[in-house]
């Protein structure tokens, strides 16, 4: 329900990070890990991400790659990691029930694929503005 | 060209929830989150701790709905200290961020306080994912909704450390199985604190009071 206000945090992370790198660089590719046990639905995000994007320089037109991750744990009693496949949080080796979460409640911004962007060949001179 | 990143994207929320942690630490009062579905029953568990705790315990409410001050107007009898939220003035969120507690707080005098009782938006999805820098979030699950909210609200039910089923003074009447209910809290989150009680009845207040007593006073203590 909230991707947007976390799609807008996203969009000036992804900013930041290309202005760090050069002010003439555009965006093509923008790699994002989401956990399984989160909240966040990644269609919707990906639709707020072209609609926030779309007018802005540098990053109108890049892909939002999303990978998600699934849900992991760690049994405090018997070491196992194991993947939680379904809603029950108990080791499958010992069954054992004290277990931490390991994975699945990522939101992370991994990284930007960038390009120079090129003067058009066929694009307007300044003259013509 | 790849440039790594690497940054979580909920990490400015987390930033000023630490901060607000910090500032709950430095005067000593306890911070609970109160988080359920729309009509768990918050508003009126909240006016009967409120009637309990007059004269022993300093507590106010930050009260976060979406539009109206209906259940702050439901509270203000108490004369405790509430502060409201709306979060449609500030586009309308599913839940409460950790900035929101900031400011709230900002409007509260602190020093004053055992306890400060936030009281989240309605909603078993987006609230579970914002830190707030509370003490405890509590999940409230009412006997008039499923046995099975645990199983398809994981995050909610576990990132809480204590669940509330409310409304037991009704469960006669329904079909709604409370042992089931606590099995499917265990399958998500074993370490969980599960209370039964009735805001409305009394019944079972007592452990739930004592449970923020103890927290308040161990607030004092460090």
């Amino acid at each position: 329900m909230h991707e947007l206000s976390v799609t807008q945090e996203l969009v000036q992370t992804v900013e930041k990070a290309r202005l760090g790198a050069g002010e003439d660089l555009q965006v093509t590719i923008v790699n994002v890990k989401i956990g399984r046990l989160t909240t966040v639905v990644p269609e919707y995000m990906t639709f707020y991400f072209n609609m926030l994007t779309k007018e802005m320089p540098g990053l109108a037109g890049a892909a939002l790659e999303i990978e998600i991750v699934p849900i992991t744990a760690h049994c405090k009693s018997c070491d196992a990691e194991f993947t939680v496949d379904e809603p029950h949080f108990v080791c499958p080796a010992c069954h054992g029930e004290n277990c931490e979460i390991t994975g699945g409640r990522e939101m992370v911004v991994d990284s930007i694929e960038v390009a120079e962007v090129e003067a058009l060949p066929d694009g307007p001179s300044s003259g013509d503005m | 060209m790849e440039i790594k990143i690497v940054q979580n994207v909920l990490a400015a929320n987390d930033e000023i929830a630490a901060a607000n942690r910090e500032m709950f630490r430095e005067k000593k009062t306890l911070a609970v989150n109160l988080m359920s579905s729309p009509g768990s029953g918050k508003t009126q568990l909240l006016d009967a701790t409120l009637a309990a705790f007059a004269g022993k315990l300093r507590a106010a409410v930050i009260e976060g709905d979406i539009t109206t001050t209906l259940d702050a107007e439901r509270l203000a009898k108490h004369n405790a200290p509430l502060v409201q939220i709306n979060t449609a003035t500030i586009g309308g969120d599913c839940h409460l961020e950790a900035s929101m507690i900031r400011s709230a707080a900002s409007r509260l005098d602190l020093d004053t306080l055992d306890v400060v009782f936030i009281e989240n938006v309605g909603n078993l999805v987006c609230p579970a994912e914002f830190e707030l820098g509370e003490d405890h979030k509590v999940a409230l699950l009412s006997v008039t909704e499923g046995e099975d909210k645990p199983l398809k609200y994981p995050l909610m039910f576990r990132v809480c450390d204590t669940v509330l089923l409310t409304k037991t003074d009704i469960v006669q009447h329904l079909d709604f199985d409370m042992d089931a209910a606590e099995a499917n809290v265990r399958k998500i989150n074993p370490a969980a604190r599960i209370l039964r009680l009735s805001a409305k009845s009394g019944a079972g207040m007592d452990a739930w009071l004592d449970f923020i007593i103890a927290g308040a006073e161990k607030k004092k203590a460090v």
